[in-house]
């Protein structure tokens, strides 16, 4: 994931999409961006509390969380 | 920089051309030579005292060798962890990323390996128990509490030295152990690439990062430094036990002080010292991490 604020939202789209597909992943990531109450995702905390949502969906979308979780935690989220 | 101009595909692409088996390097029922001398002279401080007789001399030299191959099998339980990590991080997201963290986590399982087989054949012919720091495991959960950050500063330093010492030191040695110069080519050959995935995924934490978790990265980094001296200095009290069981007598305690700060002196140089005075670290530092330039000049005096 490239760095910089928009990096974090357009890299934890795009990894979204790509694990579950276009139309699961932009329900995942409208559910999640409504419940964290932002419009996209621009902190490594944001980033982590995004993970966790995913974490909580089970399969794919889990594991897609998994992974952005450790990237949050790897740009210095300490969220939780 | 060489190592700031590639990108993850070449990574992948130079390490599968220069991957190699653990048996090609000490194939089973092999033997070191131990009428060899395994450190280069440059790296070995004790050369200098004058109260060890050549033969006395070698013994420690080999004691010495042992311990530095087993530092680094030690020093990369933290560095799988910290590249499985990365590559966790990596998933659904850039393969060749993903492709290289992996290789890179697979290698550093099979340096381990490497080291250990190192170990088995140096206790089989050294004919004296030699001592090692113990606990990889509780180190590696040191560092890794530390920034990310700074935990792959570390291991870019450590690969660093490693190419540094090779190419410097023991690549065009006549003098040393040839199974032992071996390992340590095939090792260097990896941690070229190893090099290269620290960088890229340093400028990746670094570009985002606030200046606090860049300062908080500098201070840990130094922190694990000197933490990582206390354990060289462990280590060198433990090699005078060694080599007075290797050559059979007891030293004074005037000439035991001079056998553990020569030791001492070499692991600091060799790990440390090595490692804050390297110039392409010292030319990432400063693009990157310009605040660690300072207390890497004091590391350095501290180190020397």
């Amino acid at each position: 994931m490239n760095a910089g604020p928009k990096a974090f939202n357009d890299g934890a789209m795009e990894r979204l999409m790509k694990a579950v597909g276009r139309a699961a992943g932009e329900r995942y990531a409208k559910e999640a961006l409504a419940t964290l109450g932002v419009r996209e995702l621009s902190t490594p905390d944001e980033l982590l509390a995004f993970a966790n949502y995913l974490l909580r969906k089970g399969g794919v979308a889990e594991s897609v969380g998994r992974a952005l979780k450790v990237t949050a935690i790897l740009h210095g989220a300490r969220g939780e | 920089m060489s190592i700031l101009n590639t990108d993850y595909a070449k990574v992948v692409e130079l390490s599968e051309r220069v991957a190699w088996r653990v048996d090609d390097v000490i194939a089973h029922g092999a033997a070191l030579d131990f009428s060899k001398t395994f450190m280069p002279k440059a790296m070995f401080v004790a050369d200098e005292l004058t109260f060890l007789s050549a033969s006395e001399k070698l013994k420690l030299n080999q004691i010495y060798g042992n311990s530095y191959g087993y530092l680094f099998y030690f020093v990369e339980a933290y560095i799988i962890d910290m590249a499985m990590r990365h590559a966790q991080a990596e998933l659904y997201g850039d393969d060749d990323a993903l492709r290289a963290m992996l290789r890179f986590a697979e290698e550093e399982v099979k340096h381990q390996r490497l080291f250990l087989r190192f170990g088995d054949m140096f206790n089989q012919g050294f004919g004296t128990p030699c001592d090692v720091v113990e606990s990889p495991q509780a180190v590696a959960e040191v560092i890794l509490s530390k920034s990310p950050m700074a935990v792959t500063l570390v291991t870019l330093h450590l690969e660093l030295i490693t190419q540094a010492h090779y190419v410097e030191c023991m690549r065009d040695s006549a003098e040393i152990e040839p199974l032992f110069q071996s390992l340590f080519k095939h090792h260097w050959m990896e941690e070229a690439q190893h090099a290269k995935i620290d960088v890229l995924e340093l400028v990746k934490l670094r570009q985002h990062a606030t200046p606090e978790q860049v300062q908080q990265a500098v201070d840990d980094y130094f922190a694990i430094a000197g933490a990582f001296a206390g354990l060289l200095a462990n280590q060198a009290k433990l090699d005078v036990v060694s080599v007075e069981r290797a050559i059979g007598r007891t030293l004074s305690p005037t000439e035991r002080e001079a056998v553990e700060s020569a030791q001492r002196r070499s692991y600091n140089r060799a790990f440390l010292w090595s490692g804050v005075t390297n110039t392409v670290f010292l030319e990432f530092l400063a693009e990157h991490f310009p605040a660690a330039l300072a207390p890497a000049a004091a590391a350095a005096a501290a180190f020397a």
